[in-house]
């Protein structure tokens, strides 16, 4: 599914619910200006460990120095 | 009257003499009906478990570091009884009216372990989405200090009941600030733990990724007495890491000598208004005199771990509370639902970028920052603190941009997964406190504890109280 297609159908599932036309476009524009920001981030190009690889290594650091 | 006894010397107390745990604790459910309900900050107290818990902690042999010590905590944190008859567990929203634990947090188990006495559930921010305290189904607490301003958001209940003296802590939770912003606006310490450092098994969910649990208390040694139940794996925490356990106030007497402190002037002390800054560039030289070795640091690309950490709780809250915004969507208040619908557009592709995005940052940024400093200090609020009335957003739009720039100081310490230790250090223009944040490389609380113990001499803010609540 595409981002517009995804958009499309949150959109259409938040009307069905009941929620205002004013709600969802507020609530989409916020999303969008939050998703332009993530997007301008330069991503290193090497593969990024998760976040819980990341602190299981660095606890075992911390415990070692200590 | 509120005993303001310190968690410590309860503890002594109780060992002393064994029977007064249970007229403590009476005494405890009383004030928390009575000043408690005053200041809007308690949801529920069950006398009979409370006092049982108590009577049986009386009558054992096993003296643990909270032997008979009451403490009460955000709604947040599950106890389940059997026969289905678990604390009320609605997430501060009217949409989960009715709901009960179904699950013992394993939090408040381990705090059961160490002999505490559980005194009831405290008033959150509906679904812990918000940072100044407002909650229109739930009560919004009054800030003891002056009851016309926040306690600040979300663990809003636990600040005023700490801050008023009924308890000597209660564990909140923080996923943008939300335990050292109402730690901060009522006077208290605060600690927002390494990321997967304390289990949030059992607690209400708001971002898996981001969600901490921690302590507010009168004291950095009573902070430091809780951490030391709370840290641990816990294999049912899927954040849940492994490292050994410590006491963490192992060192807390050790002083300022030898750590190297930095002031973030950039983003932090420029983001925050000039008063607030100057005290804390104030606490920043006074750390100086004392021992410690100082410089300025600059985090490169911190602005926008800000609004990242806001998409991502957003992006985790709309996946929590999915089947909410079909069948309840009307009960929730327009603030938490504009917060969660704009995390309902996210895809699972830009989630994965999101979370790849948040990981590269903490790589890249860490090592560096930490190869300069040990810690580094900031304000807590960037402002001087608001009134309830002044900062509703229900009742007042216009208050939106103060009520955004609230966590300017505290959303990136999440979004980097750092623990950050808060405590008091003044009073704002209008005689609020006004408190600084030490954050630390991870797993290093033993070391903020120890920053924040000296800091606490100096500031002596232990021996100044709000004004009895009547």
């Amino acid at each position: 599914m595409s981002d517009k297609e995804h958009i499309q159908a949150v959109t259409e599932r938040l009307s069905r619910a009941g929620i205002s036309d004013a709600h969802i476009s507020l609530a989409l524009e916020t999303s969008q200006n939050l998703h332009e920001l993530l997007a301008r981030y330069k991503l290193a190009g090497h593969r990024t460990p998760d976040i819980r690889d990341i602190f299981s290594r660095l606890a075992a650091r911390q415990d070692e120095a200590s | 009257m509120p005993s303001y006894q310190s968690l410590i010397e309860i503890r002594a107390e109780n060992t002393a003499d064994p029977a007064c745990i249970e007229a403590r604790a009476r005494n405890v459910i009383d004030e928390l009906e009575t000043v408690g309900r005053q200041l809007s900050a308690v949801t529920f107290t069950d006398p009979d478990f409370t006092l049982a818990q108590a009577q049986n902690c009386a009558g054992s042999h096993y003296k643990g570091p909270l032997y008979g010590v009451p403490l009460a905590h955000k709604e947040l944190y599950g106890r389940a009884l059997p026969q289905n008859r678990g604390w009320p567990f609605e997430g501060g929203s009217r949409s989960y009216q009715g709901q009960t634990a179904a699950k013992t947090a394993m939090a408040i188990t381990k705090l059961d372990r160490a002999g505490a006495v559980d005194c009831g559930r405290l008033v959150s921010v509906e679904y812990a989405l918000g940072v100044t305290g407002h909650n229109s189904y739930a009560g919004t607490p009054q800030n003891p200090w002056n009851r016309d301003y926040v306690c600040g958001g979300s663990s809003s209940g636990s600040a005023a009941v700490v801050a008023a003296g009924i308890v000597p802590g209660a564990l909140g939770s923080d996923t943008g600030g939300s335990v050292r912003l109402p730690a901060a606006a009522c006077g208290l310490v605060g600690i927002k733990p390494t990321q997967g450092l304390i289990s949030r098994s059992g607690i209400f969910a708001l971002s898996n990724a981001l969600d901490t649990a921690g302590p507010l208390t009168r004291s950095v040694a009573d902070a430091a007495a809780i951490l030391s139940c709370l840290a641990g794996y816990d294999s049912s925490d899927d954040m849940s890491v492994q490292t050994k356990s410590r006491d963490y106030a192992r060192q807390i007497d050790g002083g300022l000598t030898g750590l190297r402190i930095g002031l973030a002037e950039h983003y932090f002390l420029s983001g925050s208004d000039s008063d607030i800054s100057d005290i804390i560039a104030g606490v920043f030289d006074r750390c100086l005199r004392l021992g410690a070795q100082g410089r300025n640091v600059k985090i490169d690309g911190i602005e926008d771990s800000n609004p990242l950490n806001v998409l991502l709780i957003a992006t985790e809250a709309a996946h929590v509370h999915n089947t909410m915004i079909d069948t309840a969507h009307r009960q929730l208040n327009d603030q938490t639902l504009m917060r969660v619908l704009a995390g309902m557009f996210t895809t699972d592709e830009a989630y994965a970028r999101l979370q790849a995005c948040r990981a590269d940052y903490i790589a890249r940024t860490l090592p560096e920052l930490f190869d300069k400093v040990d810690m580094f200090m900031t304000p807590v609020w960037p402002f001087a603190l608001p009134t309830i009335a002044g900062s509703d957003l229900g009742g007042n739009p216009d208050a939106a941009p103060l009520v955004q720039r609230i966590g300017h100081n505290t959303r990136p310490v999440n979004f980097l997964g750092l623990p950050a230790v808060c405590l008091p250090v003044g009073f704002d223009r209008n005689g609020l406190p006004v408190s600084v944040q030490l954050v630390g490389r991870p797993f290093s609380e033993d070391m903020l504890i120890r920053a924040a113990r000296a800091i606490e001499r100096e500031y002596c803010f232990w021996d100044t109280r709000p004004p009895p609540v009547s």
